[in-house]
């Protein structure tokens, strides 16, 4: 009964409407993950080839080198990279004996892979339809403008955040909600969206 | 504490485990519980818990002398998601029932000196019946009509275990079900008492499951797989996700008694990788009863065996349908097949498979352990036992329901759920997801379950409720719903990826101000088309959202097209923005507009340029005076005096 404490003393900012955006560490309260998959290690540069085949060495202890591990893989190799490089894609279709083409037809069908870059953070902005209804829409186009970037494009010059819309997190009833990696943020709006980005950016 | 034992053996080891514990918990005095689903860590729930640890730790002694000893006599525990997440963070203070509402960490001193010490609640922190800081308030939970009004079967343990807490869950009836099935059930016993249950499966297309599990039983085979279907793709729905994070072993409980009844040896959760909590939790539950002797093989002494791993999904809302998931599973691209041979004959691997939904398994252990004359008491004539409705949107008590079926829309929308925001009039309510409907307020006392709203052109569904007041577009609703499915769509059958381009072309360009006379009806001629032709339920159901709003709002369709009026003021192309008189000279309109449209000193009335706003509404959504008024076609609109009267 004495679960390990991760969580910061909240910082009084003496405005009550930004009380809410105290990050969520997407857990109930600080343990320790328990799959390797969800224990991710400090990001590695693709261009680092030593780096790169040791990650994906790891990647492969982990899962029996047939076609039905393709989609772990490839997450695996996201959660490490924030993104698919083409190194990696490689190293797959080597390893799995697969067609790039087919490597290339995952990747691109599933929405939670990037063959682009991504920031340090992926900022979610939900578009589901409650998020919809209390003005995902609005709080999505402002996103764009603050961080001059487009949905689902690019990444801000100081390679901090990329932008996406997901279609719903599962927080309807704090909508419109936002995650930025795994954290999640309730009923943010043009108002307060500025002070996420302050604290996303600081931590 | 007592010791747990490495592995169970057999069922009367477990049994007798638990009675140990019961008894080792009976010195348990006082439960502070508090919810830590994300909404209300989101709201600082952990910070709460922080303080509250150095509250109890700085009262200790006090605490004692009340006979209250910190980690043993009172425990403080984080659950899962009470379901009220409109109201949190909440903490509930058991047994006395006490239920606290938008606590703050600063409230941790209170709480332990007037509640755990001075046995009264803190009034301020109570939940309030009318909505107001002034109005009555209800010390229990069960006094508040949002719980009272539940039946909670799928979400028994929500809110009320902590998910990471194996004995926990075994001390709520965990285990029971399984148990009682191999130890007095044959396989087929199980199966029978599924199918008397009247159980339809709760992924939305109500098929039932004592059906579906009967002919998986007649097929021959080598293998079965069970796939437990968590890929809640649905916007506006959340009750899987709160089921898979809140109380994980529950659904693990339901898959191994389906397992039994089946067969089955292997086992697959396919969980949206947007839920990582519930990838967390339910991977954690996994591995815990591997260790103990749950899963895998010799399942407690029985013989038999049951290996479930779990897969994430890959961020496709296809792939919520049955046979694009398998296809998922398999490691390919999550294309639907058509379905003249079922999944139980051929699914994963070209094997037979049994795929249901996280609610439908959380409904197996009581609907074994206590009977399936009991489920089917509950309900309707042909929709049995209750299902949990995420009821969102526009109304005051958001959050996860779980009432019998057959309650009229009313009852959980106004009853429930406390009415709309603002008391605003009521538009619509948007059910069963991208291929649901939205029903008006004459629909308001249909009774819900699986067949009467698709015979209004709506549907159950998995059971989001999205409500919508005077201020939602109609049209804006359809173009969204299309716009999803259309970046959805798999793009394999030609009626659903081209049907849904054209049919999004249409609305946009109605929305633009840019309709024309026959619009509608070509609207209506593509979606005809895509529901007899489209290959699977994506692109068959896809017109439903298009045909119900212009079954019930076609005045909004012909406004848009001949007026250029949006009554909703939410279509940007037909609205104008104009600051009223009551414009306070706050300033803070202007600051947020991102394109400095607006001007003005302080306190002095401030004016939006037409020509360079984009409508983008900020301005409105931070005023806090209400002066910033919508028109479009020359009429004010959204104003809540004209439409009350």
């Amino acid at each position: 009964m004495s679960p390990k404490r991760t969580t910061e003393k909240p910082v009084d900012n003496g405005l009550n409407s930004l009380a809410d955006l105290e990050p969520v560490a997407g857990e109930t309260g600080a343990r320790e993950p328990a799959s390797p998959s969800l224990a991710k290690g400090k990001v590695c540069d693709p261009n680092d080839p030593v780096c790169l085949c040791e990650t994906m060495d790891d990647i492969f202890s982990h899962y029996p080198k047939d076609e039905a591990s393709l989609i772990m893989v490839l997450q695996e190799v996201q959660d490490r990279f924030n993104w698919l490089p083409e190194a990696a894609l490689d190293r797959i279709a080597e390893e799995l004996d697969l067609p790039r083409a087919r490597i290339l037809a995952v990747a691109t069908f599933y929405k939670s892979f990037s063959l682009d870059p991504r920031g340090r953070k992926v900022i979610k902005v939900c578009t589901g339809t409650a998020c919809h209804v209390r003005g995902a829409g609005m709080l999505l186009q402002e996103f764009e403008r603050v961080l001059d970037l487009s949905v689902g494009e690019g990444v801000t010059e100081d390679g901090t955040f990329s932008l996406v819309s997901v279609n719903c997190v599962g927080a309807c009833a704090m909508a419109p909600a936002v995650l930025v990696n795994d954290r999640y943020y309730a009923k943010v709006g043009p108002g307060n969206l500025g002070k996420l980005l302050t604290k996303e950016r600081e931590s | 504490m007592i010791k747990r034992p490495k592995a169970f053996k057999n069922p009367e080891l477990l049994l007798d485990y638990v009675q140990r514990v019961q008894k080792d918990r009976e010195s348990r005095k006082v439960e502070v519980r508090v919810c830590t689903g994300p909404s209300c860590v989101a709201g600082g729930a952990l910070e709460f818990r922080d303080e509250l640890e150095v509250e109890l730790t700085a009262h200790s002694a006090e605490l004692k002398k009340a006979g209250l000893t910190v980690g043993t006599s009172l425990i403080e525990k984080c659950t899962g998601c009470h379901g009220m997440c409109e109201a949190g963070p909440l903490v509930t203070i058991e047994p006395m029932e006490i239920f606290y509402t938008h606590v703050k960490p600063k409230h941790a001193k209170q709480i332990v000196e007037t509640t755990l010490l001075g046995g009264e609640p803190v009034n301020d922190l109570l939940y309030s019946l009318d909505f107001t800081k002034g109005g009555e308030k209800a010390r229990h939970h069960s006094d508040i009509p949002f719980y009272a009004l539940q039946n909670r079967i799928a979400l028994k343990n929500v809110g009320t275990i902590d998910p990471t807490n194996f004995e926990d869950f075994l001390l709520n009836d965990g285990f029971r079900g399984f148990i009682k099935a191999i130890t007095t059930m044959t396989p087929e016993q199980v199966v029978e008492e599924v199918d008397l249950s009247g159980l339809r499966g709760r992924g939305g297309a109500g098929f039932p499951t004592g059906r579906k599990w009967k002919s998986a039983l007649k097929v021959k085979k080598d293998r079965v797989w069970l796939v437990c279907n968590g890929d809640e793709g649905d916007p506006g729905a959340f009750m899987d996700r709160v089921i898979m994070d809140s109380d994980p072993y529950t659904v693990i409980e339901g898959m191994l008694i389906a397992a039994y009844g089946l067969g089955a040896t292997d086992g697959y959760i396919y969980v949206r990788h947007e839920y990582p909590l519930a990838v967390k939790h339910l991977t954690m539950a996994i591995e815990n009863l591997k260790q103990i002797g749950i899963l895998g093989e010799n399942i407690l002494g029985s013989g038999m065996t049951f290996n479930l791993q779990l897969s994430r999904g890959g961020g496709a809302f296809v792939c919520g349908e049955s046979s694009a998931l398998m296809r998922s599973l398999e490691g390919k691209v999550g294309e639907p097949r058509a379905k003249y041979v079922r999944s139980v004959e051929k699914g994963f691997k070209d094997e037979p498979t049994v795929l249901n939904n996280v609610e439908t398994y959380a409904c197996i252990p009581s609907i074994i352990n206590r009977g399936s004359a009991w489920f089917s008491s509950m309900g309707t004539a042909k929709s049995k036992g209750t299902k949990v409705f995420s009821l969102v949107g526009k109304v005051k008590q958001t959050g996860l329901v779980e009432v019998p079926m057959g309650r009229t829309l009313r009852e959980i929308i106004y009853d429930i759920g406390g009415g709309i925001i603002d008391d605003r009039p009521f538009k619509a309510v948007q059910t069963g997801g991208p291929s649901g409907g939205c029903l008006p307020a004459d629909m308001l006392s249909l009774p819900v379950d699986f067949d009467t709203l698709t015979r209004e052109g709506a549907m159950m569904g998995s059971g989001g409720m999205i409500v919508m007041d005077d201020q939602t577009c109609m049209v804006d609703v359809a173009k969204y719903f299309i716009k999803f499915l259309s970046d959805e769509s798999c793009g394999k059958c030609v009626p659903c990826r081209e049907g849904l381009k054209q049919v999004y072309m249409i609305l946009d360009r109605i929305t633009r101000g840019e309709g024309r006379e026959g619009d509608i009806e070509l609207i209506e001629k593509l979606c005809h088309t895509m529901e007899v032709a489209s290959l699977c339920a994506l692109g068959k159901g896809a017109p439903f959202p298009v045909l119900s709003t212009l079954r019930f709002f076609r005045n909004e369709y012909e406004e848009h097209i001949h007026e250029k009026y949006c009554r909703g003021g939410v279509c940007t192309e037909l609205i104008t923005y104009h600051i009223n008189e009551s414009c306070t000279g706050c300033m803070v309109c202007l600051r947020h507009c991102p394109t400095e449209a607006i001007t003005g000193e302080r306190k002095q009335l401030h004016v939006i340029d037409e020509d360079k706003c984009i409508s983008c509404g900020i301005c409105r959504s931070v005023c806090k005076f209400d002066s910033v008024d919508i028109l479009s076609a020359g009429r004010k609109v959204g104003v809540l005096e004209e439409v009350k009267a």
